[in-house]
């Protein structure tokens, strides 16, 4: 068995999400800040008339900000209900990825980043790292900006 | 397999229809027993339903409607006369029926629902015997149209095998009138002949009388003129139609900027269609509130019987249209303040003899369009609610001070009576006491937009009055700045803006232990900075402001500032949901995509207000004050508009109804008037230049805008639009009058430092359309202008 994955990269990581969730890919788009957001909220986006929740997966995995002046590629996703933007650094192509490489998230993980990741593809000289897009978005109650 | 679904579908859809039709000719049967026309109805409703029901093999609810119209067809035929008995067990098989269609759609059979025991008691009804029912109390408590499969009739009582004759067979001319249980309706006839018969035309097409054969004959009456749409099918097309109207007014912000004739006149046609089409969308889903309203009787009923009460119920205004979905939504608050009427506000009929009342009480229900909302009024003639008791409530709860109370005036106690756990019952009855209070019915309604008050003489009477939005998809909204943002805010809550220089700012702006006031015609406006609130970081590159702007909101019947930068515009806007996360936050009703295409947040005022703010530091609205503040004169609320040669006037806001703009292509004449045609109507216009003579720029063709905006005031059906070149503010009072005027002008005044002219509104309008006035109207209009006059 084999699955099709979107790619993205962020800081330095490869990141996957399964193609069918990804609606679309979106260069920079202009933010509306949301005051009181949890912190992980980029801002609101208008996609054709539709209002997407951007989140910052860089916040989310509490990695550093973006550098100043990076722009930030909006991987657009569905979730159950609803339409989400993720922020990533830059976007990867779609690969294929067979099941047999595919490894759980190692031990020595830690922090959020452990939680949201189902775990990893060992390809060749880099790990695809299966981001659960789901409980990504589960940000309710989630810390607000400091 | 498909086919069939859809078959049963139909029948559902339609049964349901008939089921709400047969509720309320029931009930007005029981006031009108010898109503042949109603008899016939019902018997025809039961008819369909048995003969479709046969059709498709549904046996249990072909077994109960087929007995049901044995019994309707001896009523029909005068051999039996209608009793508070027989509308017992005709409503309990209307229950049945309920729940054998509520378990065919879900479970697509018939369920477990057991029908045995109403078809016997049928039956017995008709062999002229006492049926054996259990006591009817859970049915009249259950509102919910369908019933639970395990209604009422559930109950495992053992089923009495009525003595199967053929009905046939005995024929009792004039049976033995049954043994009355209940205090008989006679009165209730003596004092309304027909009280309960104005549902009765209730709009659903299959309503409409067809000769008896049924289905077939009353579908094609209806196929005539309607067909049956897919909600979600004209969900999508609301939607899509409000998506159009944003890109229109994003490509006519763009166009505006460029020269180009060829695409400004597209974008009139674009402008002009898009308009036209979203009114007709946004028409395909209204609803008139007779939808709701046609179950009442049956509630009123129903709770009257149990709690022995006698009520006439009373309704006018049912064909008021409203959208859908807020019909939705009005309906448990309606629902649960028709109960509260009859359970805590009328007496039982005992008690109204003592008070020296008819015993029979009044519960009036009235709906009408009033100033672009609906307001649904809840009226009763019973015992009142006694601000004392309200009031002793209060201090008991600790909800305010002894001290405090005696300075509230009997409207404000009433207001209590909408905070969480407030409940003055004095025992709990099955209707009252479910833990659902007003707190939860002002929520409900405060969610779409609307608002709720109540008012009450003490042993007259109450009234509860809903106002509710036309439609939740569009609405009008202020744009204001903060900190280098923008958000919307929904113009229903706002009453007025105030703006404050600097320098006069930290002066008038006080400091009350913290908290930020300022004196708004000598009262205390309690102020939230919406920078604090929303914890806003002001970049670098934003500067504070020279000016700010209170904008003066009320909700809850409290009054608030919201202290911002800068007021925008007032734009028409289109709300979209939040996703969960930023819903959670509380702080924002949805968001709304601007003219030039930036997603804005809208606030949402009333939790703005309950999260900044303590409830105790709130300084509560009257109604009382807030009359003595337009009397006086100088609380007087104007629109000021501009004129071309810089002139301003000023119109009091009272009798705006709406802010509009109007495509200039889009005015037509009717002999020597102007008219634009508008929701349908044809709205007659008067071009305030021309009315107040000189500075004529409103020409045809020439240099004109391609829009003017309009002020339009409706009343009582009617409606005109003063044309002006430009919409400058709202203000409020005004530093220096003069009686210096000028035909169609009542005075002059100084408004932020400019002469002003205040408008004569009633000529203005008389101008636009000389038969305008009603006579209370035109009371209306002479206070308005006498206010303005000083």
């Amino acid at each position: 068995m084999s699955t099709q994955y979107a790619t993205f990269h962020l800081a330095g990581h490869l990141f996957g999400v399964e193609v069918r969730r990804v609606q679309e890919v979106l260069t920079e788009q202009p933010r509306t800040p949301a005051p009181l957001a949890p912190y992980a909220v980029a801002g609101l986006i208008n996609l054709r008339g539709q209002v997407v929740t951007a989140l910052d997966l860089r916040r989310r995995l509490n990695m550093p900000d973006r550098e100043e002046g990076k722009v930030a590629m909006n991987v657009v996703v569905r979730a159950a209900e609803e339409v989400w933007s993720l922020l990533v650094d830059s976007i990867g192509g779609v690969i294929e990825v067979t099941d047999s490489t595919f490894e759980p998230p190692p031990d020595t993980l830690s922090g959020p980043i452990r939680e949201l990741i189902r775990g990893a593809y060992k390809l060749d000289g880099a790990l695809l790292l299966v981001l659960d897009v789901d409980k990504a978005l589960e940000i309710e109650g989630a810390e607000t900006a400091a | 397999m498909d086919d069939m679904d859809e078959i049963v579908q139909e029948f559902l859809v339609e049964s349901y229809e008939n089921l709400d039709q047969l509720d309320s000719d029931l009930v007005a049967l029981e006031q009108q027993p010898g109503s042949r026309e109603l008899l016939a109805s019902v018997f025809r409703t039961i008819h369909t339903i048995k003969g479709t029901s046969g059709f498709l093999a549904f046996s249990k609810l072909e077994s109960v409607a087929h007995v049901g119209e044995n019994l309707l067809a001896r009523l029909r035929d005068g051999q039996l006369v209608m009793t508070p008995t027989t509308t017992d067990v005709l409503l309990r098989m209307v229950d049945t029926i309920r729940a054998l269609l509520a378990s065919i759609e879900s479970s697509h059979s018939e369920g477990p629902v057991e029908v045995a025991e109403v078809v016997a008691a049928i039956r017995a009804v008709l062999d002229g015997e006492e049926p054996k029912l259990p006591p009817s109390a859970g049915a009249g408590a259950e509102v919910e149209a369908p019933a639970p499969v395990h209604a009422p009739v559930a109950a495992p009582a053992p089923v009495v095998e009525a003595p199967v004759e053929e009905p046939a067979a005995e024929v009792t001319p004039e049976p033995e009138p049954e043994p009355e249980p209940a205090p008989a309706p006679e009165p209730v006839v003596e004092a309304a002949p027909a009280p309960v018969a104005a549902p009765a035309p209730v709009a659903a097409p299959a309503a409409a009388p067809a000769p008896a054969a049924g289905a077939p004959s009353e579908k094609a009456s209806a196929a005539d003129a309607t067909i049956r749409v897919d909600v979600e099918l004209l969900e999508s097309l609301v939607r899509q139609a409000g998506e159009l109207v944003l890109a229109r007014n994003q490509i006519l912000q763009r166009a505006g900027t460029l020269r180009d004739e060829d695409l400004t006149r597209a974008c009139h046609r674009l402008n002009l269609v898009a308009s036209e089409m979203q009114e007709t969308v946004m028409r395909t889903r209204m609803q008139a509130i007779d939808h709701l309203w046609s179950k009442l009787p049956r509630v009123v009923r129903d709770l009257g019987n149990m709690l022995g009460r006698k009520i006439k119920l009373e309704m006018e205004g049912g064909e008021t249209e409203l959208d859908r979905t807020l019909l939705e939504a009005v309906k448990d608050p309606l629902t649960h303040i028709v109960r509260n009427a009859v359970d805590h506000g009328i007496e039982p009929p005992e008690v109204r003899r003592a008070a020296g009342k008819n015993e029979v009480g009044t519960l009036k229900l009235r709906a009408a369009h009033e100033g672009g909302q609906v307001v649904v009024e809840i009226r009763d003639d019973g015992k009142g609610i006694d601000p004392a008791i309200i009031g002793a409530k209060a201090v008991e709860k600790g909800l305010v001070s002894a001290g405090k109370l005696e300075s509230l005036t009997p409207n404000d106690i009433l207001q209590f009576l909408f905070l969480p756990g407030f409940s003055t019952a004095a025992k709990v009855t099955n209707v009252s006491g479910r833990g659902v209070g007003m707190d939860v019915v002002k929520t409900n309604i405060e969610r779409i937009g609307g608002s709720v008050d109540v008012e009450s003489v003490n042993g007259q009477g109450t009234v509860w009055r809903l106002r509710i939005p036309l439609t939740l998809a569009i609405v009008p909204a202020l744009t204001v700045e903060c900190a280098g943002q923008r958000y919307a805010m929904p113009q229903v809550n706002l009453l007025e803006l105030v703006s404050l220089d600097t320098e006069r700012m930290s002066k008038a702006i006080e400091d009350v232990g913290g908290a930020k006031v300022y004196r708004l015609r000598g009262a205390l406006l309690p102020l939230i900075r919406l920078e604090e609130a929303l914890e806003l970081q002001r970049p670098a590159d934003v500067e504070l402001p020279t000016n700010l702007v209170i904008a003066v909101l009320e909700c809850d019947g409290r009054r608030f500032g919201l202290l911002v930068d800068r007021v925008l515009d007032t734009e028409e806007i289109v709300v979209k949901p939040l996703s969960g996360a930023l819903k959670a936050i509380g702080a924002y009703a949805g968001a709304t995509i601007l003219g030039d295409g930036r997603v804005s947040l809208i606030l949402d005022v009333q939790s703005l207000a309950r999260r900044t703010m303590r409830s105790d530091g709130i300084e509560h609205a009257s109604d009382e004050a807030a009359t003595q503040q337009t009397a006086t004169g100088d609380g007087q609320r104007l629109l000021v508009v501009g004129l071309g040669d810089n002139r301003r006037v000023a119109i009091p806001l009272d009798v705006v109804t709406r802010l509009e703009e109007f495509r200039t292509e889009s005015i037509e004449r009717v002999g020597r008037r102007e008219v634009v045609r508008y929701r349908g109507e044809i709205l007659p216009l008067v071009r305030l230049s021309h009315h107040l003579g000189g500075g004529a720029r409103a020409s045809y063709g020439g240099q004109e805008a391609a829009s003017v905006p309009g002020v339009v005031y409706s009343a009582r059906g009617r409606s005109v639009a003063i044309v002006v070149d430009e919409i400058v503010d709202i203000v409020s009072g005004q530093d220096a009058h003069s009686d210096i005027d000028d035909a169609g002008l009542v005075g002059s005044a100084v408004i932020r430092d400019r002469v002003t002219e205040l408008l004569d509104v009633r000529s203005a309008i008389l101008a636009a359309d000389p038969n305008f006035f009603t006579e209370q109207a035109q009371h209306e209009l002479a206070e308005a202008s006498k206010r303005l006059g000083v």
